[in-house]
């Protein structure tokens, strides 16, 4: 990548209808992705729900049930088995359209063995980047019997390597660190949360992003039941309030479009004045991982 | 070791060996109050953090004089096991001749260096810890287990400067038991990058301690910046984390809660952060001590079970722990590896 290299982001903070119908839905998609594409944003963070909202469709009939996450599940699970394709064309055409770089997602895929969660990176052109399993599980998850991935890449975009942090993966640094010492330079993550608070903020992606000193576009739904606030995450040394935010939404509760530009000459000063990687220490790791895992009795489900 | 150096540690060392005899730590420890600690009845415990002032101390005495009444303070409060911070030993580099008088020198206002002469204060600095660290060790040594064994308290010395083979400096922290005895000893294994310029040496061993407070890991200072040494220190049993630091630095809230505060959250234990603070030879050491817990278990939901009001001054902060409650939280909400994964990549990451 060249030097002098700024990269304009966006997270667009975003509340999907339970049950729209398709051109509410359509109404609700474009709005924010044109106002982050007029800001200039060259890459774009959707919140999770269109794939939920698009589920809808197909599942009318269902009963919701309370909790958020066990009514994302469910949605979810009818969009694996029927509405895949429709959510991909919707990823191509937008990011065609609006010329971005586009996350998405999370979304159920079905796969022969059983389903697992994928986040997707589509390009400008409208082609598909690249995508991610999910690698590790949210209890709900379990219960539910959900697969994880056992490959874990960062995808390269036209504005740089992009590392996808898959729903439960944010709680595992191991996955932001297998990224970033891979070359990631964005963490991209979307959350669907219950709750949501300041103190929760700095143990997500922001955690992340001081850990491996890259940078982080955070995207939340709002839908009814979930909060978050989205934010475009730095090393604090480069925040102007030294907070590790370059921007973030209002609140927790309403949709927002928080956009920011990364400045990558300025990254590599604060890394070139404090190299956390350079003062690893591999001897240390070596030592201990990743047998010392076999101590948990904890298990994958790879 | 520089001809220079070899001639100044020739010379020092009766010097130093007089200022630092066991027997001055003894006599300015005598005669005081030694109300025992409350001991432990795990599953809970009280543990206190000293937010320690590591500005030079005159003579051995005077060091074993303030650590002694920072422990007292601890103890009155209840504590179980008492914690000090890193760097422990830096007052003592007092013990070394016109020491004040050149920390005075130094302590410029505005002071800026160059890039040269930042790397020839580093080696000056160097060649001082690496002149006084016999003597500080001794001194901090002597100190540290007396107290723990007239209180008899589990007590986390914080860390000291150690030399090691061919003269290269070491961070060490050092814990005693209710006995005095030693019970555990943790190498730094993450330097800063002042560190690096000075030439310390690293560890590569994260140690566990069982002690009558509990399952506890004490990787130091920058360590916790790190998630490999919390996720070590979990995966062998410890229960509490604890962050002896010296940050060099004013304070600022979100770059401390990079530390252990975060590794509190990801790897599901109770945590301490330990801050020295005070003004050394221009070099301002500012933290909030406190102790922490994941978000679920403390009351405001912030992950802070106390801590300390100020930070630049210095205090003892308190905080009660229930172990049996962390267990119930971790059973509750279980963290699931992804072991083929890390086969796969951590191997190769960590070959870099």
């Amino acid at each position: 990548m060249a030097e002098g290299r700024v990269v304009r982001v966006a997270a667009i903070q975003w509340a999907a209808p339970l049950e729209p119908a398709l051109g509410t839905l359509t109404a609700l998609i474009h709005p924010p992705l044109a106002q982050a594409a007029q800001a200039g944003a060259q890459l774009v963070v959707f919140a999770p729900g269109i794939d939920q909202a698009l589920a809808a469709f197909a599942a009318r009939e269902a009963e919701p049930p309370a909790a958020p996450e066990v009514r994302r599940f469910a949605a979810e699970q009818k969009l694996a088995m029927a509405l895949s394709q429709r959510f991909d064309a919707l990823g191509r055409a937008l990011a065609s359209q609006y010329r971005v770089v586009l996350a998405l997602g999370s979304v159920l895929v079905r796969r022969l063995e059983g389903t697992v969660r994928v986040a997707y990176l589509y390009g400008p052109k409208g082609d598909l980047l690249g995508f991610q399993g999910q690698t590790h599980r949210s209890p709900a998850e379990r219960e539910h019997d959900l697969l994880v991935e056992t490959t874990l890449s960062p995808i390269d975009t036209p504005v740089g390597r992009v590392g996808l942090v898959t729903g439960a993966d944010v709680e595992y640094p191991e996955v932001s660190r297998i990224l970033c010492l891979q070359g990631a330079e964005i963490l991209v993550h979307q959350g669907m949360l219950a709750r949501f608070s300041e103190a929760l903020a700095l143990s997500r992606l922001w955690r992340e992003v001081q850990a491996n000193q890259v940078f982080g576009v955070e995207a939340y739904s709002v839908a009814e039941g979930c909060r978050g606030r989205s934010a475009i995450h730095c090393p604090v040394e480069m925040a102007p309030d030294r907070s590790g935010w370059l921007a973030r939404a209002a609140d927790d509760a309403q949709p927002a479009v928080v956009v920011a530009d990364l400045d990558f000459d300025r990254l590599k000063q604060v890394t070139g004045a404090y190299p956390l990687h350079a003062l690893r220490n591999p001897g240390l790791y070596r030592r201990y991982l990743p047998v010392i895992y076999d101590r948990s009795e904890d298990h994958d489900r790879a | 070791m520089t001809v220079l150096e070899r001639i100044l540690a020739t010379a020092l060392a009766p010097w130093l060996r007089f200022r630092s005899r066991p027997g001055r730590v003894q006599a300015a420890l005598a005669g005081l109050d030694y109300a025992p600690a409350a001991q432990p009845q795990l599953p809970r415990v009280r543990v206190a953090a000293v937010q320690f002032d590591i500005g030079l101390a005159p003579s051995a005495e005077a060091f074993a004089r303030h650590a002694y009444n920072c422990a007292r303070q601890a103890v009155a409060g209840g504590a179980g096991l008492v914690i000090f911070p890193e760097y422990t030993t830096l007052p003592l580099l007092g013990l070394l001749p016109a020491a004040q008088r050149l920390a005075a020198w130094l302590d410029k206002p505005n002071q800026t260096l160059e890039v040269s002469e930042t790397a020839e204060a580093y080696s000056t600095m160097a060649m001082a810890l690496r002149l006084a660290a016999p003597a500080a060790r001794r001194v901090y040594w002597e100190t540290f287990s007396t107290l723990a064994v007239r209180f008899r308290v589990t007590l986390l010395a914080g860390s000291a400067i150690e030399l090691g083979a061919g003269g290269r400096l070491f961070n060490v922290a050092y814990l005693f038991g209710p006995d005095g005895a030693l019970l555990a000893r943790q190498v730094k294994t993450h330097l800063v990058p002042s560190e690096v310029l000075m030439g310390y040496g690293v560890g590569e061993e994260i140690v566990v301690a069982d002690t009558p407070a509990g399952k506890l890991a004490f990787p130091v200072c920058m360590d916790h910046t790190y998630f490999e040494p919390a996720r070590i220190a979990v995966l062998q049993g410890a229960e509490l984390l604890i962050d002896p630091a010296a940050n060099n630095e004013y304070y600022e809230a979100y770059a401390q809660a990079r530390g252990v505060w975060n590794r509190v959250q990801e790897a599901r234990c109770y945590g301490v952060f330990c801050g020295a603070i005070g003004r050394v030879a221009g070099i301002v050491f500012q933290g909030r001590s406190g102790i922490y817990a994941p978000l679920d278990l403390t009351p405001s939901g912030d992950g802070v079970l106390a801590a300390a009001a100020e930070v630049e001054r210095e205090q003892v902060v308190f905080g009660d722990l229930d172990y049996e409650a962390l267990r119930a939280y971790r059973r509750r909400q279980p963290l699931e590896f992804n072991r083929t994964l890390y086969r796969r990549y951590l191997p190769e990451a960590n070959s870099r």
